[in-house]
């Protein structure tokens, strides 16, 4: 089974997870379980990755981070909000998949309609 | 969850401890938590949970990237590379562990340098019990407390001897323990202020029982005695001090490799004051020479009326004023500015939410 390849879908990490913020402020494990959920699976996000890009985006200006009490159990938790550097940052990476996928999908053909031609 | 905390802590353990690695671990473990504690509720094994979350859990390399501590690593690995010492790990119980020999070490320590002073007090014991004697005896009394007094100092050393491995400086506290640590730390901190504030009244009221004692009775027994009362209260007073510092150096010693420790306990739990301070600029002005004027006012009313005799009694009222001062004027600021800013933040969060529900019954009825 061909396994998505990191180095590729890094540069990605920052807007799924902006995109996850952008409906309401969420913390680390509730990220990853939506990133998971929504990718059907076939995307983990490691634990490391996920805190980095988290404390990239901190450090950018793109996220702000605060500690509350997670309903259920009462257990503190840091969440994380977009910021509108975040909202740009993301509309901005949104263009740049539009116009990357439109590249490379120049050069992918699939093997089906090539034997079938 | 133990292997889990257990695998956390050694990734971490070549890691430099500033705020920034603290604040990752920490982040690190509640997602790590929430992900065993959501695979057992689905029904998984422990073993079968542990092994997701620690194959899921990526590499620090990557970590160090974000966070900025590339070069530490580095330098870590290096040393690492060159020194074979294995660093040493020490968990809460041992962190316990070390605090209770600490204190016996502290009061062993602390009574020998209270014995020292009192050997004066040998002295004039031996002139009291044995008034027509040879000052060979008060000579024994000396130097027996002395000897006394440096045989507890020797032996309070002895009491770290099962610590001597931590002398390297290779030791790194388990997440748990610098949890324990901090906490027991400020905990100690209110007996600390006690145990300084008798030690100094104690030193500072020394000649107290010898004017009192010399005012009421004219005797020679009651002058010996007075003056044996000088360096009894001195001595009491002194080992009251040391106890605490010396208390205080082991936690500074556990916690010398967490660095920034304010910095922490600030990011991590606002409850925990560190910045206390007068909210109106003029109390902070007037507070902040209030000792000096008690002192000063002390020695005027002192030499002035000659009144050595009932003056003294500034002290303990100025103190109970300091008290009330203190209790009614004295505010965290850091906790008034994190709340300020803290209640921004949910105000927005709480905000997002509202808008994010009204957007789904939206959404809902459309359809």
């Amino acid at each position: 089974m061909i396994e998505i390849s990191s180095d590729v879908i890094r540069g990605y990490n920052d807007t799924m997870i902006l995109f996850l913020l952008l409906k309401e402020p969420s913390y680390g494990y509730e990220l990853s379980k939506q990133i998971k959920i929504l990718s059907n699976g076939k995307y983990v996000i490691k634990e490391t990755t996920l805190y980095s890009a988290f404390s990239r985006m901190e450090k950018n200006g793109y996220v702000e981070s605060f500690i509350m009490e997670a309903g259920e159990g009462g257990k503190k938790r840091t969440y994380y909000k977009i910021t509108d550097a975040g909202r740009n940052y993301y509309n901005e990476k949104c263009e740049e998949w539009l116009l990357t996928k439109e590249v490379v999908e120049q050069f992918i053909m699939e093997e089906n309609s090539n034997g079938n031609d | 969850m133990e292997t889990i905390r257990n695998y956390l802590d050694t990734m971490f353990a070549n890691m430099p401890n500033t705020p920034a690695v603290i604040r990752a671990r920490e982040e690190l473990w509640q997602m790590m938590e929430d992900k065993y504690n959501e695979l057992i509720e689905e029904g998984k094994t422990q073993n079968e949970a542990v092994g997701t979350v620690i194959s899921e859990f990526g590499n620090l390399s990557e970590l160090a990237e974000a966070i900025g501590i590339e070069e530490e690593v580095k330098e870590v690995e290096e040393k690492a590379e060159t020194e074979t010492v294995p660093q040493i790990i020490v968990n809460a119980d041992e962190a316990k562990e070390y605090m209770k020999d600490k204190a016996e070490s502290a009061f062993k320590r602390s009574l020998g340098v209270c014995l020292i002073i009192l050997s004066f007090v040998g002295i004039i014991i031996g002139e009291i019990i044995l008034p027509e004697s040879l000052d060979a005896f008060e000579i024994l009394f000396f130097f027996g407390f002395i000897a006394a007094g440096v045989v507890l100092i020797v032996l309070s050393n002895v009491c770290l001897k099962n610590w001597e491995h931590l002398k390297s400086d290779k030791f790194a506290l388990s997440m748990d323990a610098t949890k324990a640590v901090i906490e027991d730390k400020d905990n100690f901190s209110k007996n600390r202020t006690i145990y300084l504030t008798v030690g100094v009244m104690l030193c500072a009221m020394c000649w107290l029982p010898a004017a009192f004692l010399s005012e009421l009775v004219n005797s020679k027994y009651i002058d010996n005695l007075s003056g044996a009362m000088v360096f009894i209260f001195i001595g009491i007073g002194v080992m009251l001090i040391v106890y605490q510092a010396q208390i205080l150096e082991g936690y500074g010693y556990l916690l010398k490799t967490v660095s920034k420790e304010e910095t922490l306990k600030a990011s991590y739990s606002p409850k925990k004051k560190n910045k206390m301070g007068y909210k109106s600029v003029g109390v902070q002005c007037v507070m902040s020479v209030y000792w000096a004027t008690v002192t000063c006012v002390y020695l005027m009313l002192s030499f002035v009326f000659v009144g050595w005799l009932w003056t003294w009694l500034i002290w303990p009222i100025a103190s109970v004023a300091h008290m009330i001062i203190d209790r009614n004027l004295l505010v965290d600021l850091s906790e008034i500015e994190q709340k300020s800013v803290f209640e921004d933040e949910a105000k927005i969060s709480v905000e997002d939410e509202v808008k994010a529900a009204l957007a789904d019954d939206s959404d809902k009825e459309a359809k």
